[in-house]
């Protein structure tokens, strides 16, 4: 019989132990075999229990060494566990959620920027990056105005790390949700699971919740407190809709929150790009825009 | 600093004090305190204050319940949230062991710092209803603490009894009462609740943690 601890792997011939073979004593290899196999770690083989053995098989040096050693791979291993658990869906929902923060904030900071250069300065039609990239070149830095040139390369420095997270988020959005993010873009898409909660909800919703999402301040509870709850679901800022004459826009979200959630499921149960989702769309939205607006002189009389 | 005089509680490493007029319970640290806990010194030693109010197990002993708690006792911790009690469980068996389930991720981050110092708690994360999980982790145990605030917390306790309570091993079972039904009042679904239990368990009693936790009741009981 065989038996297969943390440390080692038993042959037994009733209770007597014919060989053993020693796993190396190494933390995260061993997690890495407890992930994929329920190891024994604790009790007894052949009647002695495993600490013992574990010493008298020189895996340890000591029962104190078991202790501790048995101690740390238990708390490496529900570490990784928990590393695991990290799923795709909350990142590039973190992700969006700190862009929104950012970008509330890079704004702000860009008023007070101009306000001050103003101050000094007069009008000037430069703003946020721009300006900031202005103040740092003409050493404008010189002569006791090092606050402002300090504030303005931080502000330089948001932009950048807005940058670097939309790209990392746009790489994720098309691994996680490629479908959405053709249909939708990654920001709106990435603001969609957010609301949502996960992928697997957002799957789960009808078209007509999705067409809503965010148009309630509940539901759109990174925002609540900060800026006034849209009325329209965040759908609306689909290049489709807010491109649209107003009267339009309700059939034309119908439309997008009708393919958005049917991309969304095959990102969620099959994971392959079906390319011809955003042509379908294109031709539906340009279809009610037809109906509604026919050419001029035809069909007036 | 001077002497302060202990009492004791029939529990190792368990006291209580007189505080300002006020009766408090306290553990002896096992391990130095981290920063921001409530501690008092005496002598060379250090005590941590367990606060009744949020700690239902330090209620449960306020209330002068007996349970068999030894400093070598291993111990079956179930819903170890993030490890306020578990911590002084920790520190009354020292050269025990608690195996502390939980299944929430974020909880988890905390019980990990709190397992981190303490070689004798082992954290586990796992959902205490699915108990063949951890059972290449958990050996035999002499006691289950279990507060899980959730329905069917009667089945949780058998499945965990039968599997690692050692005969005559002792269960201490928080039952939430609002979190099986809303609608009955906390001693019936208490008594309903020690119905499941019948079979597995003798029932020892059990007692109301008002005013420390209301709507809660602690079941004390025995693996037959
Ligand atoms: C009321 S709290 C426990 C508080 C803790 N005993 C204390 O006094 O510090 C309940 C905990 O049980 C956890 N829990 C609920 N159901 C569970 C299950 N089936 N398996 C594991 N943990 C569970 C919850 O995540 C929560 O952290």
């Amino acid at each position: 019989m065989q038996i297969r601890t943390w440390f080692g792997v038993f042959e037994l011939t009733g209770d007597r132990i014919d060989s053993v073979e020693l796993v190396p004593k190494d933390t995260d290899l061993i997690t890495g075999l407890l992930l994929e196999e329920p190891l024994l770690m604790r009790g007894k083989v052949a009647c002695t229990d495993l600490r013992d053995l574990a010493v008298e098989y020189g895996f340890v040096d000591s029962g104190d060494e078991y202790d501790r050693l048995l101690h740390e791979l238990n708390i490496e291993l529900v570490k990784k566990q928990m590393a695991l658990a990290v799923t795709p869906d909350r990142q590039v929902i973190a992700a969006v959620e700190a862009l929104d923060d950012i970008n509330e904030t890079t704004n702000i900071l860009s008023e007070r920027l101009k306000e001050w250069y103003m101050l000094n300065h007069g009008e000037t039609r430069l703003r946020g990056v721009e300006l900031a990239n202005h103040i740092l070149n003409t050493e404008y830095a010189c002569g006791g105005q090092e606050s402002i040139s300090s504030f303005a390369s931080s502000l330089i420095g948001l932009y950048e790390t807005r940058s670097s997270i939309e790209k990392s988020l746009k790489d994720n959005m098309e691994a996680l949700a490629p479908n959405l993010t053709n249909i939708a873009g990654y920001i709106l898409g990435a603001r969609l699971l957010s609301i949502a909660g996960s992928l697997e909800k957002l799957a789960s919703m009808p078209s007509s919740t999705v067409q809503v999402l965010g148009a309630n301040n509940a539901l759109f509870k990174h925002l609540k407190g900060k800026a006034p709850s849209p009325k329209h679901g965040v759908i609306f800022r689909h290049p489709f809709i807010n491109s649209a004459p107003k009267k339009l826009r309700g059939k034309i979200a119908r439309a997008v929150a009708s393919k958005i959630s049917i991309a969304v499921r095959y990102d969620c149960y099959s994971g392959q790009l079906r390319k011809e989702f955003e042509g379908e769309l294109e031709a539906k939205v340009t279809g009610i825009r037809k109906k509604n607006f026919p050419k001029p002189g035809k069909s007036r009389y | 600093m001077n002497e302060l005089e202990l009492s004791g509680t029939g529990l190792d490493n368990v006291f209580t004090i007189e505080l300002n007029g006020s009766k408090r319970i306290i553990t002896k640290s096992l391990v130095t305190a981290a920063s921001g806990e409530k501690i008092i010194r005496s002598g060379s030693e250090e005590y941590r204050i367990w606060n009744p109010f949020h700690s239902k197990l330090a209620a449960i002993l306020l209330k002068n319940a007996v349970i068999p708690l030894m400093k070598d006792s291993a111990v079956l911790y179930l819903g170890a949230a993030n490890g306020t009690t578990v911590s002084h469980v920790s520190d009354i068996v020292p050269d025990g062991t608690v195996y502390g389930v939980e299944f929430s991720p974020r909880a988890m981050q905390d019980l990990i710092h709190v397992s981190t110092r303490r070689t004798n708690l082992i954290p586990i994360l796992a959902d205490a209803m699915q108990p063949g999980s951890y059972r290449n982790i958990v050996p035999e145990v002499d006691i289950i603490y279990q507060d899980v605030a959730q329905r069917e917390q009667a089945r949780i306790a058998v499945r965990n009894g039968e599997m690692f309570l050692k005969k005559g091993g002792f269960l201490v079972l928080i039952i939430k009462s609002r979190s099986i039904d809303v609608n009955r009042k906390t001693r019936d679904v208490a008594a309903c609740e020690i119905k499941l239990l019948e079979g597995y368990f003798e029932i020892l009693g059990f007692i109301d943690l008002e005013p420390f936790h209301s709507g809660h009741v602690a079941v004390l009981a025995k693996r037959t």
